[in-house]
Formats: C-alpha cells, sequence, structure tokens
C-alpha cells in the first residue's frame, strides 16, 4: 500500500465511519485519531487477503542443492554434489572463516564426512546441527548496514525426544569476515563520558571511570574512556563533581560504576534503577584491585536465544530481529556472513535440525531467494519432512514490525510431521 | 548630702541592638556585649535555658522534616548535599550525597548519590533495602501461538510486556514489541525464559497486547484477563520454560492502560522533594533540569516533565509550605506548585535576584521565609514582595561579617524564635514581638553551674514536632541538641547601652534592680563610665536567691562613680533554668548640675 493509498483510505473512513457529533465534542482529539487509526487498519487488514512473503537474500535457502547442483552447469557429480551449497561450517573459535569447499557442510555420502557435525541430511534437505559448531553462509553484499534491522528465520525441530542440555543458548548474527576484522558486526566501542559537574571547579587530578552493563539475558558490556578525565576537580564535592554517563544497553538491569582515581580503584556505585548517568561527589566507594572486565565491549548485530527450546515431532518457526548497531563503521567490512550456532553440544548428535533459512529487510512468510530460482539443476533431495506443507506458514502479517532490541522472537507451531 | 536623683532609667525588654557605637540607644535595648538574653512572648528578655543534648542520636550537614520525623544527610568525615523527603505511605526519598539518617539513627550503610532513591516503611521504621527510582524496559519475551485449541485468539497480534514492582508499584517502559504472531481459534503462551528479573524488586511481569492486525504499529493495551503475572508464578508450559499461557480478543483490552513508554527513570539529580502526588528531582541536565513523576507514579518520570532553573539550585526545602516547594539558587528563590497539569507542576520565582549561599541559609516560618544572603544578610519574605531587610536593622552590622556558607537558620515554635546561627554563636529573633535576643554563645552555657563550653559550631538544624533541633559539630561527631531547652542554663548578660549625662558629667551614687526568675546562682553588677567596657568602676556581688522564681528587688547598691560624663551597666548572671531577666535598673545620684 502507497502512501497515496494510506490517504485515501483515511478518506475512505471519514466517508464510511462519520464521527458522530457527540463523539466529536466530547471525544478527546487521541481519542479520536485513535478511532480513525482503528478503522484505517480495519479496511487495510480487509484489503490485504494476500500476505506477501518476506524477502529472502539467503542462498539455497531450503538446503534443497548441492554445492554440484546449485553451482554447476552441467553438474560434475561426485564428492562436490555431497557438500551443501553455500553453507559452510567452523569452529565456534574460528574467527577468519574460510569458505573454500572443504569448508562446506558434507552429507554422509561424501568421502570426506567423518560423523561431521553439523552435516546436511540430503535426503531430506536439512542441516543438522549437534556440536558448537557454527553454520555459516556468505551473504551476496554488506547487507548489515549501520542502523538496519534484519529479520532472520528459519525452522526447526529435533531429531529425537532427548531433552536439549538446560542451559543451551542459540546465536546467531551477522559476522565480519573481514581480515583484520573477524567478528560480529559490531558498533563502537561502549563509551564512558565524564564532564565537570555545572559549575564545578576544574583541577588537575586525572580521574576514569569504567562501565560494567549486565543485561537481562545475561550478557555483560563494558563501557570505558577514551582517557580519563584530566581536568577533575582536586577535591570531589556537592559542588565540585563530575557527571559520568554511559550508554542505554538495550535490557541493562545493573551498571556497576568504577572509579580510578590518584591510583585508587573503586566500585563506585550500582545503578539498577536503568539511569544512564551518575554525579561522582566523591563518595569513597568500595576500593577493589583494578577495573574488571567483560566479555562484550559493543553492540552487536547478533541475537541470543536463551530459550531455544525446539521440539521434537513438531516443526517450529523460530523469528528473530537483528539490529546493527547505528555507529557500525561498514567502510571497513568486505565480507558479512550470516552466523549461527548452539552454546553447547546436544546430547545426541545432530539433534537439532535446521531448514527453511530466511534472511531479509522484510517480516513475512517465508519464500526461496530470487537465487534459488535462477538454478537450472534440479534439487539434490529425495524428500522433505516439510514437503506437503505448502505454502509456508506466513506466522503473520506482512507489515514490517518496529526496531527490536534484538530480541523478540515468536515461535509458531506447525503441523506434527 | 543631697537625695540621689533619678538621672537614668533603664528597663531592657525591648531586645537586642548590636549598633557598634550604642550611646543613644533606647534604653529598653540590650546593648553589643549582652549575650544569652531572648527574647520571650510576653515581652521580657531572659536568660537562654540551654541546648538539650539528644542523648543516642546524631545530626547531620543537613536536615529535613520528613514524615513524623526528620531526617539528615552527610556526616563529619562525609558531608552531606541533597534532600530528604517523604512520599507515599512515609516512603523517604533521597538524593545528593552522604549517610542517610532518620531521627538522629542512622539507616544501615545507606548514603545518598544522584541516583534516586526511597525507602519504604513498614511502621515505625524502615526497611534498609533501598529501591532506585526507575526500571529499565525488559527484552522482549517470546511468545509461542498455540492455533486450534479452543481459544478466544483469531487474528494477527504482538506483545510488549514490563517490568513490575508490586510492592512499590513501580512498572518500567514496555518492552520492543514481540515480532508479529498469527494466532488461529488459539492462545499463546508468553515466555520470559532467559530474561531476568531486574535488580531492583521487579517481581511481576505487566502484559499487553495490541488488537488483531495492529501487530506491527501497535498500540498495545493492558490484558483485562491478565494485567500482569508474577515471576514466581511463571511455569514450563507445553515444554516452554518460565512462560504463561494467556488470550485476549479486542473487546478485552484496556483500552484506558496503553503500554507505557514513559516510565522513564530519572536522570542523575542532586536534590529532591515530593509534592501532592508527584515526586520532583532537581539538578538534572547539567544542574538546572527539573523533572516531576507522573502523578500517582512516582518512579516514572517521563521525558516531557522537564523545565528548567535559571541557575542550579543550591537547596530545595522538601516539606510543602503554604502549597509550595521552595528551590533556592545562589542568585534567586523559587517556588514549586502543583498543577497536575503536564508537566504536573509550575515554577515560580519568588525572589528573582535574592538567593543564598548555603542550605541552611533558610527557613520557613509558618507562612514567612527567613533568610541569610550573600552580602546582604538576614532578610524575610512579605507577601509578593520584595525580601524585607529592615526587621534586622539592629543586628546586619554584627552579621555583616558572617560568613554566609556557614549561616543555619532555623525555626523554633514554643519560643517563636527563627535563629540564625553562625559558628558557635546564635542570634534569635522573636517573630511574635519582633525582638531580638542577645547573642547565644555555645562557650558560655551553663551544667549544674559550672561552664559548659559547647566548643562546636552549629552545621544544621531542623524542626521537628515543633521543636528546634541543632546539629552542632563538637567533638568529632555532629551532636543533636534541642534548642531551648533548659539543658543547664546559661551565662546571662545584660549590657546596656552608654547613657549620657544630661549635664558635663553626674556622679553616680545609688543603683536599684528589680529582676525576675530563679537567681539560683551568684550574679555580679557592674558599672562602667565614660564609655571604658574594659574596667567596671564599680562591681557588685550578688548573691544567690532563694525563694524560686518571681520579681525580686536587689538591694539597693551604692556605686561611688563620680564625675562620669556616660555611664553604663552590666548584669551578668549564670542562669540555671532560662527564668533570669533585668526588669528595670534606676540609676540614680547627682548631676554636675554645668551644663556646657
Amino acid at each position: 500500500m502507497t502512501l497515496g493509498d494510506q490517504i485515501i483510505d483515511v478518506d475512505r473512513v471519514r466517508t464510511t465511519r462519520r464521527l458522530s457529533a457527540e463523539e466529536i465534542r466530547s471525544g478527546t482529539i487521541e481519542n479520536r485519531l485513535r478511532a480513525l487509526e482503528d478503522n484505517v487498519a480495519e479496511i487495510t487488514a480487509a484489503n490485504a487477503q494476500v500476505r506477501a512473503a518476506g524477502d529472502n537474500v539467503l542462498r539455497d535457502a531450503e538446503c534443497e542443492y548441492s554445492h554440484d547442483a546449485y553451482d554447476n552447469d552441467p553438474t560434475v557429480g561426485g564428492d562436490v554434489d555431497h557438500l551443501l551449497a553455500h553453507w559452510y561450517h567452523h569452529a565456534a573459535s574460528d574467527t577468519l572463516l574460510g569458505e573454500a569447499d572443504a569448508d562446506l557442510i558434507k552429507d554422509s555420502g561424501h568421502s570426506g564426512y567423518a560423523a561431521d557435525d553439523p552435516d546436511w541430511d540430503r535426503v531430506a534437505g536439512r542441516v543438522r546441527l549437534g556440536t558448537t559448531r557454527t553454520v555459516t553462509q556468505p551473504l551476496v553484499n554488506l547487507l548489515a548496514q549501520p542502523g538496519s534491522l534484519l529479520y532472520i528465520q528459519f525452522t526447526a525441530t529435533l531429531l529425537t525426544d532427548t531433552p536439549l542440555p538446560v542451559d543451551l543458548t542459540f546465536y546467531v548474527g551477522v559476522w565480519d569476515n573481514t581480515a583484520g576484522e573477524e567478528k560480529w558486526v559490531a558498533g563502537l566501542a561502549l563509551k564512558v563520558i565524564a564532564v565537570l559537574g555545572d559549575g564545578a571547579t576544574a583541577g588537575t587530578t586525572a580521574t576514569e571511570y569504567k562501565a560494567i552493563i549486565d543485561t537481562d539475558k545475561g550478557e555483560q558490556f563494558e563501557a570505558v574512556m577514551s582517557v580519563p578525565l584530566a581536568t577533575a576537580p582536586d577535591t570531589l564535592s556537592a559542588a565540585d563533581f563530575i557527571r559520568v554517563s554511559w550508554p542505554a544497553v538495550p535490557g541493562r538491569k545493573l551498571v556497576t560504576l568504577y572509579r580510578h582515581r590518584s591510583g585508587v580503584y573503586t566500585k563506585l556505585a550500582e545503578v539498577r534503577s536503568g539511569s544512564t548517568e551518575y554525579d561522582d561527589f566523591g563518595d569513597a566507594g568500595i576500593v577493589v584491585g583494578g577495573f574488571p572486565a567483560a566479555a562484550l565491549s559493543a553492540l552487536r548485530a547478533r541475537v541470543q536465544d536463551n530459550s531455544f527450546a525446539p521440539r521434537f515431532g513438531e516443526i517450529l518457526v523460530f523469528r528473530y530481529a537483528i539490529q546493527v548497531p547505528g555507529d557500525y563503521a561498514v567502510a571497513s567490512t568486505q565480507e558479512q556472513l550470516l552466523r549461527l550456532g548452539l552454546s553447547a553440544a546436544t546430547t545426541d548428535a545432530h539433534q537439532v535440525v535446521l531448514d527453511r533459512f530466511q534472511l531479509g529487510f522484510n517480516y513475512g512468510g517465508f519464500q526461496r531467494g530470487p537465487l534459488d530460482l535462477s538454478v537450472t539443476n534440479r534439487v539434490s533431495v529425495t524428500d522433505s519432512p516439510t514437503g506437503g506443507l505448502t505454502p509456508a506458514p506466513t506466522g503473520g502479517s506482512d507489515d514490517p514490525p518496529g526496531p527490536g532490541s534484538g530480541g523478540p522472537r515468536p515461535r509458531e507451531e506447525l503441523n506434527v510431521l | 548630702m543631697p537625695d540621689p536623683v533619678l538621672l537614668h532609667r533603664l528597663q531592657p525588654v525591648e531586645g537586642f541592638s548590636a549598633v557598634a557605637a550604642a550611646l543613644g540607644l533606647s534604653p529598653g535595648m540590650m546593648a553589643l556585649g549582652s549575650q544569652n538574653f531572648v527574647p520571650t512572648a510576653d515581652g521580657r528578655m531572659r536568660a537562654f535555658p540551654g541546648l538539650g543534648l539528644q542523648a543516642g542520636v546524631a545530626g547531620g550537614t543537613i536536615m529535613f522534616p520528613v514524615t513524623d520525623g526528620y531526617a539528615s544527610l552527610g556526616s563529619v568525615g562525609s558531608p552531606g548535599s541533597g534532600s530528604v523527603a517523604s512520599h507515599v505511605a512515609d516512603s523517604l526519598w533521597y538524593a545528593g550525597s552522604g549517610p542517610l539518617r532518620f531521627n538522629g539513627a542512622a539507616l544501615g550503610s545507606l548514603s545518598a548519590s544522584s541516583i534516586l532513591s526511597f525507602l519504604l516503611r513498614s511502621g515505625g521504621s524502615f526497611a534498609l533495602t533501598p529501591y532506585q527510582a526507575g526500571r529499565t524496559a525488559p527484552s522482549a519475551p517470546t511468545v509461542t501461538n498455540r492455533d486450534n485449541v479452543g481459544g478466544l485468539m483469531t487474528g494477527s497480534f504482538a506483545v510488549r510486556a514490563t517490568r513490575i514492582n508490586s510492592i512499590t508499584g513501580g512498572e518500567s517502559d514496555a518492552s520492543d514489541f514481540t515480532l508479529p504472531f498469527t494466532v488461529i481459534d488459539g492462545k499463546v503462551v508468553i515466555s520470559f525464559a532467559g530474561i531476568s528479573l531486574d535488580a531492583n524488586g521487579q517481581d511481576k511481569w505487566g502484559l499487553y497486547g495490541t488488537k488483531d492486525g495492529r501487530q506491527s504499529a501497535g498500540p498495545a493495551f493492558g490484558l483485562v484477563k491478565y494485567p500482569e503475572v508474577a515471576d514466581s508464578a511463571l511455569a514450563t508450559l507445553y515444554g516452554i520454560l518460565r512462560a504463561t499461557e494467556v488470550e485476549w480478543n479486542d473487546a478485552m483490552l484496556d483500552y484506558e492502560r496503553e503500554a507505557p513508554i514513559d516510565n522513564d527513570p530519572p536522570p542523575a539529580l542532586t536534590h529532591v522533594a515530593a509534592i501532592e502526588n508527584i515526586v520532583l528531582g532537581f539538578g538534572a541536565f547539567g544542574g538546572t533540569g527539573v523533572v516531576s513523576s507522573k502523578p500517582g507514579f512516582p518512579e516514572a518520570f517521563p521525558d516531557a516533565y522537564y523545565s528548567f532553573l535559571p541557575e542550579r539550585p543550591v537547596a530545595v526545602y522538601p516539606r510543602v509550605a503554604r502549597g509550595l516547594l521552595l528551590v533556592a539558587c545562589a542568585g534567586s528563590l523559587h517556588a514549586v506548585v502543583y498543577t497536575g497539569a503536564e508537566p504536573p507542576y509550575a515554577i515560580q520565582s519568588i525572589w528573582p535576584e535574592t538567593g543564598i549561599a548555603a542550605h541552611h541559609n533558610l527557613c520557613f516560618a509558618e507562612n514567612v521565609i527567613y533568610a541569610f544572603t550573600e552580602a546582604r544578610g538576614i532578610c524575610r519574605s512579605q507577601g509578593a514582595g520584595e525580601p524585607d531587610y529592615s526587621f534586622a536593622n539592629e543586628v546586619a552590622e554584627y552579621t555583616s561579617a558572617w560568613t554566609a556558607a556557614n549561616v543555619v537558620v532555623g525555626y523554633d515554635v514554643p519560643t517563636q524564635h527563627v535563629v540564625f546561627c553562625h559558628g558557635s554563636e546564635i542570634l534569635s529573633y522573636n517573630k511574635r514581638t519582633g525582638k531580638w535576643g542577645a547573642p547565644i554563645k555555645l562557650s558560655q552555657l551553663r551544667s549544674g553551674g559550672a561552664a559548659l563550653n559547647l566548643n562546636g559550631t552549629v552545621k544544621a538544624c531542623v524542626t521537628f514536632r515543633r521543636k528546634l533541633y541543632l546539629s552542632v559539630l563538637t567533638g568529632g561527631v555532629y551532636a543533636l541538641y534541642r534548642y531551648s531547652e533548659g539543658g543547664g542554663g546559661s551565662r546571662a548578660i545584660y549590657q546596656s547601652g552608654w547613657m549620657q549625662a544630661a549635664s558635663a558629667s553626674e556622679t553616680v551614687t545609688q543603683l536599684k534592680l528589680a529582676v525576675e526568675g530563679s537567681w539560683n546562682r551568684a550574679a555580679t553588677v557592674e558599672v562602667f563610665a565614660d564609655g571604658d567596657e574594659t574596667a567596671a568602676v564599680e562591681t557588685f556581688n550578688v548573691s544567690a536567691k532563694t525563694g524560686g522564681s518571681r520579681l525580686r528587688h536587689l538591694d539597693a547598691m551604692g556605686p561611688n562613680v563620680r564625675c562620669a560624663q556616660s555611664v553604663a551597666l552590666r548584669v551578668t548572671v549564670d542562669s540555671d533554668d532560662g527564668s533570669e531577666g533585668v526588669l528595670d535598673a534606676l540609676i540614680s545620684g547627682e548631676p554636675s548640675g554645668v551644663v556646657i
């Protein structure tokens, strides 16, 4: 629907449901606007008989083509026909992720297959994951731009009914595979800013602060100063104070502020209110040995799901919104990869079964990417657990949701296998 | 020898005047050199009864009346700043710096900071686990739809969640929307697995859902059947951890309760106050910002509720008087009044060009503001007009050398004294009679008849249950004393002004004194001549009296002060109960008869 259409719709609302004089007289402007919006939504919903699918920039999204079938014309057969096209696997600790044929996910028919995990279920067209090795696919271009919101979705089920480890987490995000970068696409390092309070007298006692930020998802970030505040008051007081601020990390639930001054490190404050600033009036704090460190120092284009729980006997759709940090310096990035994995190995091998990947800017039902549609060879799979489930569940409206914190994930049930 | 004629008559009941050259002073005034005589409500001047030490409690750097008691911030080693206010259910809100005390007793090891915090009260005591005002929006929960289970939901929806502290009632901003989901004849399982409670007392989650079809744009409204869910009630449902199952349709949304997006935590603050049903924070945004909570939601500080003072506040007086809160800056004084609009308060300038240097430079005495201003000294409010300095003319010269930051102003209701303390002395002003008292010297107090040098300085004060409490730095602690308590009395001195001889000179030969009070201790009466206060010409010892507190006519004294061009009188009495007063002094003798 174009903007013009929306305007027309609003006009239709005005003509189809006129507000009564009493409504106009007694209603607040907000209420009348809301009524108007509701009517627009009703008409919009009524008109939206066909829900659009989301866009998909991934290749071999259904895990149905071998490398041979996807990229060779004519096909050559052999081991290359037992490599999953465009899906690679690497150790979680790998940083510069190789994209050689040897890094592609294999199926058991490959001559080099040695209980690989993840592996490719070439019969059904699925990726099976049961270790901490990660599954990756290079993106065809630099899809993750600063501030953009990406939607990733896939289906998942369990190979057996053995429960997953209790503390298992799932993560997915965009990896900067540029030599020298080799990390999750991230924003700039989180900074603590310290300035003299209003009216404070400048001094010469260099003072430095560090904030450790704990989120409700168990992540821990650190924010540091670029350089200590060299002009900090020599004696801190209610009049001569330093105002310290730190970034509003989404989901933060505790910020612990530390200070380094005159050679002494102190734990200064614990901020639980969500406030992003603190005035240092010179509280003695608690002396500590030094600044503690946290695992993370920047917001990342990465989502972690601490409650990842696919089920045996059912196929669920998992969806996530990946927020690319607005201050991500994309200019130095040469290549981006979609990367996903588990925090721990499953009890049973290959237990998490993944399929129907979709990554794009729009939120909607599954569809293959345009590159998949240009493949001339036949699919490599011979069966599909999701066969007969067309069209794929859209799961929701084609309307794009608002920016997320990187964590929203609706899960939807599909029909039992 | 002729009978002596009356030369001078003194009735020192009109108060104290500190003019340096006390010649020509009204015979009803006490002159410079007087001490420890205070003006009483009946129009007399009586000896100061002393200070009553409050054992087992301590004061602070700054003190405030709160709820049914008083609070303080600061200790000797950690000076306090900021303010303490009471709000709903006697909760105690504080921001600033320094250790926190209530009714003189330490509240655990709690100290104020720029993070607005509060304590809840149960019975007569405060829980010592503070809450910080505000809480952050949680990460969005996980939702899993359950189709075809006979539920009420059919359509596309999204959910938002909030954090709730059911004890304080505080609620956070709503989380981001979950990604949209579609349900067919079903329900939805909302899971907080992997999302922990905050560290600020949260125990519940608030749930908000959209209407069908508004899954992307919202807004989300409260679920009528499931307005909130206790974290303890979350369970594993259908294999989903920490979950609760809900269902709604458009008719089951509470359209009066939209998912909050303006329950923001307060920024860093220097002061806090409360009026009506809002909490106000001061010192935000570089120092001049003022922010308030939503009415009835003391932990929610919307961005839209900001305004600014012309300069950062020096002090905030958190007890409402005349329907307003006072906010004092270095160069101006303002009132904050409740409006209930948006924002729910308004700032009005009271004294646009007159401010104070420190928190205790100002107090409210009933409906009048009394203050000590830098450079201009003591003043008070007079209606809506400019500050009135004239009432303090008698002491203006005396206080001109005071350091404003060290002046403590307070009000004692029983005596109706507005006191102006500086270091180890106190000037009292009786607001009923309009009279000033002679300086109260902390070094000249008495205990059991013996000298008691308090050797301290007044740092703060507070009016509690109508009585004034003084926080006196002495012996390395902030000892707390009750004003005019009869703690042992004081050495009171009445010093008259100089009385010039009507003729060329005069000879004083008789002195008669009428006094009142107990006079349980010995006293001295000295006569000075010719402007020399360093050495008395005559000194008379007056023995202690018995017989209770009453009018007394002391035995007539026979000085022999010859050819004096001026005379002055000094009466020194060690009071032990604050009843002593000098009512009348008749100075008689013989004038020279020579008129120049």
